[in-house]
């Protein structure tokens, strides 16, 4: 209870994620740093008039390289992988679990406002759409550090 | 523990167009430990001979470090509510919200603070017909 206490005091980043495991609908996201190592959730639900409902709930591990910086703003490229879990109200197999592999970039302006986009690999065997895309779309965020 | 929290509290109310009513103004009571630890009471309802709506709730959450802009303070905050939804020929039931946000201060005005958040919000009684979707909310509080 006191580490989970501790990590939300110790949160660096909140903010909003769009992205192809929630059909780019705006996301819930935190991002916790560890030095290199980083924690990323985010996920969000909609459904509307019984006709489509979903629910998405991520999780990824990051490791960063360098942080270079320049004037106000300072940046990096991560890279991660994760899991989680995803409905799907129209599809036989309603849930499953997800899959992700991506590669990233994030700037920082004053050390405070942050914009990230990365490639995403998101495998969900619910998945609408009838490629469980095993492809590479971009998803793309706006945090702040706190 | 108890008697630090007791020594922290600060009151304050205000209006609150929270995730869950619908952004009809809700009657907000709040109860601060410190800067740190909020909870709030909303309560606000409007109805029409076509439409109506009810909420009553409870949030919870944690203030984040402060940030100064000039003379504007930003502090982040995260949490979650929930509470009982009635809607005019819709249903009722109990609804929930998750949420971040932040509490925005004036310099010359420090008993006087706005919220704004965004959240994530769960209502089976849904006016619009969506009981799960992203929204955002805010409010302007007193602190006495």
């Amino acid at each position: 209870m006191m580490v989970l206490l501790f990590a939300l005091l110790m949160q660096q980043n909140v903010g909003i994620f769009f992205s192809p495991s929630c059909y780019y609908f705006p996301s819930l996201s935190t991002k916790l740093w560890f030095n290199d190592f980083g924690l990323h959730i985010y996920g969000t639900a909609f459904s509307y008039r019984q006709e489509w409902a979903f629910y998405s709930l991520n999780l990824r591990f990051l490791w960063r390289g360098n942080i270079y910086r320049s004037g106000n703003f300072s940046y990096f490229a991560y890279s991660g992988t994760g899991g989680g879990i995803h409905f799907e109200q129209s599809k036989e197999k309603k849930f499953s679990p997800s899959f992700s592999l991506s590669s990233g970039f994030e700037i920082i302006f004053k050390g405070f406002l942050s914009f990230d986009i990365d490639a995403i690999v998101y495998y969900a065997d619910a998945y609408l759409f009838s490629f469980p895309i095993f492809c590479i779309l971009l998803s793309a965020g706006v945090s702040f550090y706190w | 523990m108890i008697w630090f929290l007791l020594n922290k509290m600060i009151f304050a109310s205000g209006i609150h167009f929270t995730l869950l009513s619908s952004y009809v103004p809700s009657l907000s009571f709040s109860l601060n430990f410190g800067e740190r630890f909020c909870t709030e009471f909303v309560s606000g309802g409007f109805e029409t001979n076509d439409w109506g709506t009810f909420y009553t709730g409870v949030r919870l959450y944690l203030v984040y470090r402060e940030r100064k802009f000039g003379k504007f303070s930003l502090r982040l905050y995260n949490g979650a509510g929930g509470g009982f939804r009635r809607d005019k020929n819709v249903g009722e039931g109990l609804g929930g919200e998750f949420f971040f946000g932040f509490k925005i201060r004036y310099k010359k005005l420090q008993k006087i603070y706005f919220v704004t958040d965004f959240g994530i919000r769960v209502s089976p009684a849904s006016a619009v017909d969506m009981p799960y979707r992203p929204a955002i909310g805010g409010g302007a509080f007193i602190e006495w």
